[in-house]
């Protein structure tokens, strides 16, 4: 099977689209933590399932905190922005102030990760669908922690028996601290074939 | 009266434990729950159709249109949190019957109804989820601060189990007692420190926690390489909120060092700093125990031991020397009497030792060869050498034994009288001496001086000076007697101590002054025989100008020939008071008296001042002199002694000439005269007088 889904192309028109909304999810942050968030998508990947979860799984073997979000509409799937569990500490204690000096996450430092979380996943899906000019809806976010492999269960997402994950690495850029996170668009393989339509249309349109 | 229309979902709407609100693209509340209906404390038909914003004032209403936007145009679901939304909508909470703001998160979804997009609004009370999670932050803080001061404390501090296992220690402990967390944890505190009484120390430490929930106390403990420290240590009973004991605590303080101090300062109080004997208080408590523990079966012997020259040493060669010099002494001291023994100094020069489980007899001959020890030994400071003398008082503790005030007072007495009768010997206290009962110390000397002056007790002795190589008169010597009030005689060496200690000796000195010269001038027509009477003056009484002044207002008042007169200063005073030596010489020789160095080579530093002082005779230390036919060393000082005052134009007189063997020696050593028991002891001085015709 070709692991690289999407073409050269597609990957820059897809990191333009995520960049625009992370600009505007930025704002958003800089304006309630008050000092300045700059958020960027460097690198963005498609692969499957199987492959995401090795990648992952290299990435970080400690456990990891993701807020999830469905997403339905033209194509839909589950959204994830997972961060290891020190970066998310870390970033919760930036945005939130420092709260809590425990080890552990309070309700409010989850609420507080949701909360920041929704405004990216948010951010990513209006352009999609602002840029793509397509319909979609998205869920409430919730909070899943585990292992990797637990966080992208198979079974729990339920999305079907070989579905396609779009990755997104992504840096918060705060004062003086850089946080990586990892936004993740797990999705169905008839809905990544729509999203590269709905792209190579776009394309054409702008590129020509 | 139509019941209203109503379905599952609008009962189950209202039933809802969250708050629930439908607006349209407008803001305008389309449909609100029974829970918001609540809070806001209003009703229905008021509220639907109202704008939220205007309802309700957000802190940052931009922010909420913008949320409300996203759902309604763009499907996207949001959720503002409590951390950072606090108070969303200004509602009320009835958390714990306070009336306070609701802390609230809120879900904002985009919801399809009959073609149209509404927005649901969804609210949850987490006001006390907040408050919980406050109360646990500040207990977490809290906990974390009394952790770091428990690991940072300087006390060591360990936690068990309510067995005492044990469950943490601090990182003092561990550094103090070398126990790691993994050598200590799941071990018995108690045994620990493996040490014999533990059990024992287990069982009543765990017996006070039972009576008092607390133990508190001074203990050893052995660390993991076996080092012994000591520790104030309090171990609490912790006990859970219903009571039960469920810990130990241990605080451990390190007294390691608090000891130290307190043994150095013990050591400061009870130890004399200069030689590192033991001081007079400490000497006293060791006494007092001895004369409490002593039976009748044996027997201590307390000695106390005066070093003579030490004045002289330190008056003349400074503080440096006389340390030393009492260092010295004690070293040597403390390697001659046996190693059972108690040997401290008392102060200045004085030194007392307890000689354990000995008759005064063996102690005796111990002092006796320390003196003997201590008149061979020659203290060399700088270009100076002196020759050390001592005085050695003893006496007994036994069961008998009043006091150790009493014992010491004894032995300080006995000491006083050795040195009265000459020094560097040794003198036994008898509780039956006649010399004792009377003489209880200086004062009654002073008081006896005094007397004796008033009621002319003295009484003028005279001993030959005898020419030893050429046919020349004879001088003599005039010594001082006291008559007692039974009319024996008392020597000098019993009161002039005390008369100089008292300041009275010039008293003295100008009473033998004034009756020589009236002697001299009584009987000047019979003593043509004689060359001159010569005076022994005290240091005191160099540095006296009244006395000089009156002495040479008698002279020149007198009719005798001033060239009859001849004074004695010894050479110490002389060098303890040089100035006034010289000036008080200079001025007596201008009158045409005679002065002679008396004890020349006792300071054996001598020759240096000889220049200085223009004396007319040496007269060489009768210690040089006694031993002379039997000690090289001696024969060699009085041959250099006797070179050098010649070669100053000096006569020079042996004193101690005790046998014809000494003036034989004397003789060929080409000294001038002598003096001793061996050519003529001192007689009353009328007695020369007789002599005198007889021999004319």
């Amino acid at each position: 099977m070709n692991t690289e889904v999407l073409s050269d192309e597609h990957r820059d028109t897809l990191s333009e689209l995520f960049n625009i909304g992370m600009g505007r999810a930025a704002q958003s942050l800089s304006e309630m933590v008050g000092e300045e968030v700059i958020l960027s998508v460097p690198s963005l990947h498609a692969m499957p399932y199987a492959e995401a979860l090795t990648l992952f799984g290299a990435i970080s073997d400690e456990p990891i905190n993701a807020v999830e979000q469905y997403f339905d509409g033209q194509f839909s799937g589950n959204a994830m922005l997972f961060y290891t569990h020190s970066s998310s500490q870390e970033l919760v204690r930036r945005i939130v102030g420092d709260l809590s000096s425990s080890e552990d996450f309070g309700e409010m430092e989850q609420e507080a990760l949701k909360e920041v979380s929704n405004i990216i996943l948010n951010a990513c899906f209006g352009c999609l669908a602002e840029v793509l000019e397509c319909e979609l809806q998205s869920g409430v976010p919730k909070i899943v922690n585990g292992d990797v492999s637990a966080v992208l269960d198979n079974q729990r997402t339920n999305l079907g028996s070989d579905p396609l994950v779009l990755t997104l690495s992504m840096t918060f850029s705060l004062p003086n601290k850089s946080i990586e996170g990892q936004v993740s668009l797990i999705m169905t393989s008839e809905s990544i074939s729509k999203l590269v339509k709905e792209l190579e249309r776009f394309s054409s349109l702008y590129v020509m | 009266m139509n019941k209203p229309v109503t379905t599952l979902e609008k009962v189950i709407f209202d039933a809802s434990n969250q708050g629930m609100l439908i607006v349209d693209n407008d803001f305008l509340i389309v449909d609100i729950n029974r829970w918001f209906i609540e809070a806001i404390n209003g009703t229905k038909e008021q509220l639907v159709g109202q704008s939220i914003f205007e309802l309700f004032n957000f802190e940052r209403p931009q922010y909420m249109r913008g949320t409300v936007k996203q759902a309604l145009e763009s499907g996207l679901s949001s959720f503002l949190s409590s951390a950072l939304h606090p108070r969303l909508f200004p509602l009320h909470s009835r958390y714990q019957n306070g009336d306070r703001y609701m802390e609230q998160s809120c879900y904002i979804k985009p919801i399809l109804f009959n073609e149209s997009t509404y927005c649901l609004i969804q609210v949850l009370d987490v006001t006390s989820s907040v408050l919980r999670e406050k109360l646990l932050k500040k207990t977490y803080n809290d906990l974390n601060l009394f952790k770091i001061a428990i690991e940072h404390s300087a006390s060591s501090i360990v936690i068990t189990d309510n067995l005492g296992f044990v469950e943490y220690v601090n990182p003092r402990f561990v550094e103090i007692a070398g126990f790691t967390s993994e050598d200590a944890i799941g071990h018995s505190y108690f045994s620990l420190s493996s040490q014999t009484h533990e059990l024992q120390f287990e069982s009543t430490v765990l017996s006070a926690l039972h009576l008092h929930d607390s133990w508190k106390g001074e203990r050893s403990f052995v660390t993991k390489s076996g080092d012994k420290y000591w520790v104030n240590e309090h171990i609490y009973q912790a006990r859970n909120a219903s009571g039960k004991p469920t810990h130990l605590i241990a605080i451990q303080d390190d007294l390691t060092q608090i000891k130290d101090i307190a043994r150095k300062a013990s050591y400061q109080a009870s130890h004399d700093s200069l030689t590192g004997l033991i001081n007079r208080h400490e000497f006293d408590q060791i006494l007092i125990n001895k004369i409490k523990y002593a039976d009748n079966k044996t027997s201590h012997v307390l000695c106390f031991l005066d070093i003579d020259q030490f004045k002289m040493v330190n008056d003349t060669s400074g503080h440096g020397a006389g340390d030393e010099l009492l260092r010295l002494a004690a070293t040597l001291f403390d390697e001659h009497y046996p190693l059972d023994k108690v040997l401290a100094r008392l102060g200045g020069d004085e030194f007392a030792v307890i000689v354990h489980d000995a008759n005064i007899a063996q102690v005796q001959l111990m002092s006796e060869a320390l003196i003997e020890k201590v008149q061979d030994f020659r203290f060399r400071w700088g270009e100076s050498v002196f020759s050390v003398g001592m005085s050695i008082g003893m006496t007994l503790i036994t069961a008998q034994t009043v006091s150790s005030t009493e014992a010491v007072k004894q032995a300080e007495n006995a000491c006083d009288a050795a040195k009265d009768m000459g020094r560097n010997r040794v003198y036994i206290y008898q509780e039956d001496d006649q010399t004792f009962t009377q003489r209880q110390g200086d004062t009654y000397w002073a008081t006896k001086i005094n007397e004796a002056l008033e009621f002319d007790r003295f009484a003028l002795f005279a001993q030959p000076i005898v020419p030893l190589l050429e046919d020349a008169k004879p001088s003599y010597e005039v010594l001082v007697r006291m008559r007692d009030t039974d009319g024996s005689m008392i020597p000098p060496g019993l009161f002039l101590p005390a008369a100089e200690r008292f300041n009275l000796s010039h008293r003295i000195d100008r009473w033998v002054t004034e009756n020589t010269i009236s002697w001299i001038e009584k009987h000047c027509s019979e003593i043509a025989h004689i060359d001159h009477i010569s005076i022994n003056l005290s240091g005191l009484t160099l540095s006296n100008d009244t006395f000089l002044a009156h002495i040479v207002h008698v002279i020149e008042t007198s009719k005798i020939e001033s060239s009859k007169i001849s004074f004695e200063i010894t050479e110490t005073a002389a060098i303890a008071n040089l100035t006034q030596a010289k000036h008080f010489i200079n001025v007596l020789r201008q009158q045409g008296c005679l002065f002679a160095l008396d004890d020349f080579g006792s300071g054996l530093s001598s020759f240096a001042y000889l220049k200085n002082l223009k004396v007319d005779r040496l007269k060489i230390d009768g210690m040089f002199v006694k031993d002379i036919t039997t000690d090289v060393i001696d024969e060699a000082m009085v041959k250099s002694i006797n070179d050098v005052g010649h070669v100053m134009g000096m006569k020079t007189i042996a004193e101690f000439v005790e046998n014809d063997a000494i003036k034989e020696r004397l003789i060929a050593l080409g000294v001038d005269y002598g003096q001793g028991y061996g050519l003529g002891k001192p007689v009353p001085i009328d007695d020369i007088l007789v002599t005198s015709t007889e021999v004319v």
